[in-house]
């Protein structure tokens, strides 16, 4: 029993360091994961102070959302969000697409690109209105639609299967004691 | 502790022989000194961006993805190699402390209160966006461990004061590793106790925790003080069951009962209710909130807006919730104790759950902007005119495929999760045999509750620390 516990712990060693040392020697990959993210945000453009710009730059259907105020109060009617893109490369032709004021906060405009392609994409925003006429750009990387996949899958079994050992090993090992 | 297991790292080849070494530590200890130059360096002279910065990129990227990692496969890998230490030691050579640290502070309070005052400020000045700051930070640290240690004896600044420290010693209790002794036998034949009291220029224990009595991982600084003081080559580092010192209820040499201490229970409860919280503070929600307690309490300042959320995450929320599970536990088991005993010994059992937020907390950042560093250091090569580095590669940021992240943060808040109900479930067993599920019940709700939230906030926008191209 002693003997097959040791090797139940060199196994899970093992696992573990061989899991670790793939980790490390995974190749460099741009930012952003499956959760949309936070761009800017407490910027004041102008008039307009962008509360926050949140982004999800997915192939198929990036979305975007601005939520931002003047003076405190959502901006007047009459102002108009748009959202362009165009790959830094060249490679696809540049999008222009106007948000939309969410119609559950007059403050939020959200808006889907639908970008062709991963790669490194210039973006812009750009306010027009009776408060002013404003613009924000920003760099980012349009990156694969998130989701579950067999790779995700894939990523658990490690996990799993260091939760059988854990409580494999929880189960056998002798009651702590000081044996002294 | 777990007498089956005798995997020793120190009898592998290259690492023990290296770290059976008497100057191991100091070689460590070197680079990260040299890093830490560098970060205050930086951050006191360089950009102000912190995607920009070394001062900012390094600790709140690397330094913390390193250490999650390495107290997962590990144990306390960071105190091992602490720089703070290294101009601490050296004065030490010249200057012998005689005063001893007050009784009144022999425990944990100053570390919690620390604890909790580094999360506030972390969360209040936005250090991982402010290189300045964070460069003061690391002077300030150095300037605390120095001048504690210059005065008092033994290392009360690792024991009761470091914040950072304590972080490192609740994770380390779900470590794969533990620096104990051999075999019992020969200790007991010992009569010079070299491991607590040194011999000859060779320290004993600093934090003071003698070998043969020595249980688990709670304060040890992976040092190896005893390791090279034990005239008869009895300590290793050997394997273990993680977590398994959780239900561990017997008295530990320099640490008594954990089960009887408050302020470690309170530091266990601070570690997990704060890695929600400061999971929390990343995420969009957090300003929805923020904007709402700012009307309702009709200020403008951000600073008791974030006062009353730190009071209710973790102070009452976890009041509440602690007290709600340990009085259904014993109502549920008929359980003879009160209510805050049960409280105070089930709370361990969160602490694999707050390592896995932890973990997948600060590996979402570390390996969303693992290569940031190689921009950052172009850039300032290219100050010193050191052209054929090339011209900044600010496009570089994660070290894996995106399709990778959110199932390795899912494993690890799991994975976490399950350990925390191993926990639950043994501690249980010992308390209540035949009702034991009884017993276990609330407090596996209670883990899953919580399982739940961080699911929720690691599935919220986020801010990308040091990734965005700006």
């Amino acid at each position: 029993m002693k003997q097959i516990r040791t090797v139940v712990v060199k196994v899970g060693v093992m696992v573990s360091a061989i899991w670790l040392f793939t980790t490390l020697l995974a190749y460099p990959v741009w930012a952003h994961s499956g959760a949309p993210i936070v761009v800017v945000r407490d910027l004041q453009l102008g008039a307009y102070l962008i509360e926050r710009l949140l982004a999800d730059p997915d192939v198929g259907g990036g979305t975007f959302e601005v939520t931002m105020t003047v003076d405190g109060a959502p901006p007047p009617e009459g102002t108009v969000v748009r959202f362009d893109g165009e790959p830094l490369d060249g490679a696809s032709p540049a999008l222009s697409v106007e948000a939309q004021r969410s119609p559950n906060d007059a403050r939020t405009f959200i808006v889907t690109l639908p970008f062709d392609r991963e790669g490194e994409w210039r973006l812009s925003l750009a306010i027009t209105g009776p408060a002013g006429d404003e613009r924000y750009e920003w760099t980012m990387r349009v990156t694969p639609p998130g989701g579950f996949s067999p790779v995700s899958l894939l990523c658990l079994l490690p996990f799993a299967a260091a939760g059988v050992l854990w409580w494999w090993g929880a189960r056998h090992m002798e009651a702590p004691t000081l044996d002294t | 502790m777990n007498k089956a297991v005798a995997f020793d790292l120190l009898k592998t080849p290259l690492l023990g022989r290296f770290w059976r070494w008497r100057h191991a530590r100091t070689v460590m200890q070197v680079p990260l000194f040299l890093v830490a130059l560098v970060i205050v360096w930086d951050g006191l002279t360089g950009s102000p961006l912190a995607p920009r910065n070394l001062a900012t990129i390094l600790p709140w990227l690397h330094y913390r993805g390193f250490v999650v990692l390495a107290l997962l496969v590990f144990g306390n890998a960071f105190c091992m190699a602490c720089p703070f230490m290294l101009p601490r030691n050296l004065v030490r050579r010249f200057v012998q402390p005689t005063r001893h640290w007050p009784a009144r502070l022999r425990n944990k309070w100053v570390a919690v209160t620390l604890f909790v005052l580094f999360l506030f400020i972390y969360e209040r000045y936005d250090l991982w966006s402010t290189p300045w700051w964070t460069a003061w930070l690391v002077v300030a640290y150095f300037a605390a461990a120095l001048l504690l240690d210059a005065v008092f004896d033994g290392a009360p600044f690792c024991k009761y004061v470091c914040p950072l420290g304590q972080f490192n010693f609740v994770s380390s209790l779900v470590s794969p590793f533990e620096v104990r002794v051999r075999s019992h036998t020969v200790c007991a034949d010992c009569t010079t106790h070299d491991c607590l009291r040194g011999r000859g220029t060779q320290r004993g224990c600093e934090l003071w925790l003698f070998q043969p009595r020595k249980v688990g991982n709670f304060d040890c600084t992976f040092c190896l003080d005893c390791v090279h003081a034990c005239p008869h080559d009895n300590v290793g580092i050997l394997a273990r069951v993680p977590a398994a010192e959780l239900w561990f209820g017997g008295a530990r040499s320099g640490i008594g009962r954990i089960f009887r201490r408050a302020d470690i229970a309170a530091l266990v409860t601070i570690f997990v209710f704060g890695a929600l919280l400061n999971a929390f503070g990343m995420v969009s929600p957090v300003y929805v909130l923020e904007a709402w307690l700012a009307d309702v309490l009709n200020v403008q300042n951000e600073t008791p807006v974030l006062a009353l959320m730190f009071v209710v995450v973790l102070l009452l929320e976890p009041l509440f919730l602690l007290g709600a599970a340990a009085w259904l536990a014993r109502r549920l088991g008929n359980l003879a104790e009160p209510t805050v005993r049960v409280a105070l010994r089930y709370v361990y059992a969160l602490v694999p759950f707050g390592v896995g937020m932890w973990a997948a907390h600060y590996a979402f950042h570390f390996l969303t902007g693992f290569w940031t560093f190689v921009p950052v250091v172009q850039s300032i090569a290219l100050e010193f005119g050191l052209t054929w580095v090339g011209r900044p590669r600010w496009d570089l940021a994660a070290l894996l495929p995106p399709v990778w992240l959110d199932p390795l943060e899912w494993g690890l808040i799991g994975l976490g999760a399950f350990g925390s109900l191993l926990v639950v479930a043994e501690l249980a067993r010992r308390d209540a045999p035949r009702r034991w599920l009884w017993v276990a019940l609330p407090w596996m709700g209670l883990v899953l509750l919580l399982t739940l939230v961080a699911f929720w906030l690691m599935g919220q926008p986020m801010e990308m620390r040091g990734t965005l191209l700006g």
